[in-house]
């Protein structure tokens, strides 16, 4: 008896230091306040990291002031349209945060510029500015991406991951739901060809 | 091309996909870099987003119309692994357990305290003054011209 209310204790303390997200979703869709307050609290981090990395990768010049206002928005466009009931998966809450935070980061930007840019623009492989040790020739990654049309779609996306975004074997088996294993078997085979093919770069 | 959405991509992620649906993402993102490196965006940011300030959290709340939290949230951690380290002592039958449960609490008290955070502000700031202000060691007579002057004349 003693022990099961100890558990019941402990499991309750727990739940409060490290946040029960599927409930909190639950209480934020009941229109509690104090949840939307811990709600804030909990993914203010992921969003401002979000839209940071967003507008950073893509190689526009922009303010704290700039990310704190499209923090609040995000907020502001869950709250206000209740999108919160969108999610089947209440658990699954950050991946879709950071989501809407980078794609909210890029309508800012274009609104505040007051200029239209296409989609495909901001977008192009040589736009994106990833944090790789070495610095990446905007030819070679044009060359790269020809040479790997031609392979299989998995194939490309752990290339990719692994050559431009400086990914690790494991980074990019979680990425994608599949073993290590098959993700250097991929590498191994498919960068003995890129080799060959890049010998002139 | 046309993008997936918002639902479509974060769902990548989640491993709540068939087998079909997850190829049909992978032939998409894999040759489409705007989906790609949203999604990859967003790998990270399960890992690597920090903490913002309290200032933005406040100015979000403020402006959503959501009540404020009081000046000292992080007080109750510090008061309850004060509450279980007294604990230990009285109730000797589960001393270790009350002990754990105060580091817990007291870790957690460090983690969010504002005076954490702070701390390690001011040590950052007297390193660095440090490094400004080491004193250099005087130049190597032999690279002394008879031009060099030091001082005023």
């Amino acid at each position: 008896m003693l022990r099961q209310a100890q558990q019941h204790w402990l499991s309750r303390i727990i739940l409060y230091m490290f946040k029960d997200v599927p409930k909190l979703v639950e209480r934020c869709i009941q229109g509690e306040k104090k949840a939307w307050e811990e709600f804030i609290e909990h993914f203010s981090g992921l969003l401002y990291y979000s839209a940071r990395e967003r507008l950073k990768r893509n190689g526009i010049a922009f303010g704290e002031q700039d990310i704190e206002d499209i923090v609040q928005s995000v907020f502001l466009e869950i709250l206000e349209k209740g999108r919160l009931k969108e999610i089947r998966e209440r658990e699954k809450v950050s991946s879709w945060l950071s989501i809407m935070a980078q794609t909210r980061a890029l309508n800012y930007i274009r609104q505040k510029r007051e200029r239209l840019l296409r989609g495909e623009e901001f977008y192009r492989i040589d736009n994106i500015r990833v944090d790789t040790q070495g610095h990446i020739e905007e030819g070679l990654l044009i060359k790269l991406e020809e040479i790997i049309e031609g392979f299989d779609e998995r194939e490309k996306i752990v290339l990719k991951m692994n050559i431009i975004y400086g990914k690790t074997h494991k980074e990019i088996a979680g990425f994608m739901n599949i073993s290590i294993n098959t993700v250097s078997t991929i590498i191994a085979r498919r960068k003995k060809v890129l080799k060959e093919k890049l010998k002139d770069f | 091309m046309d993008c997936l959405n918002e639902k479509v991509l974060s769902s990548y992620l989640d491993e709540r996909l068939s087998e079909d649906e997850r190829r049909r993402i992978d032939g998409h993102i894999s040759k489409c870099n705007r989906c790609l490196d949203l999604l990859i965006v967003a790998y990270e940011a399960q890992a690597k987003s920090r903490k913002v300030s309290s200032l933005l959290k406040e100015r979000v709340k403020k402006r959503l119309g959501v009540k404020q939290k009081k000046a000292r949230p992080e007080l109750k951690w510090l008061l309850g692994a004060l509450f279980l380290f007294a604990l230990s002592f009285i109730v000797k039958r589960f001393f270790m357990q009350f002990l754990v449960g105060a580091a817990i609490l007291g870790f957690k008290w460090a983690m969010e305290g504002e005076g954490a955070k702070r701390a390690v502000m001011i040590f950052k700031g007297i390193e660095k003054k440090e490094k400004n202000f080491e004193r250099k060691s005087p130049p190597p007579v032999s690279d002394i011209n008879e031009d060099t002057t030091y001082g005023t004349k």
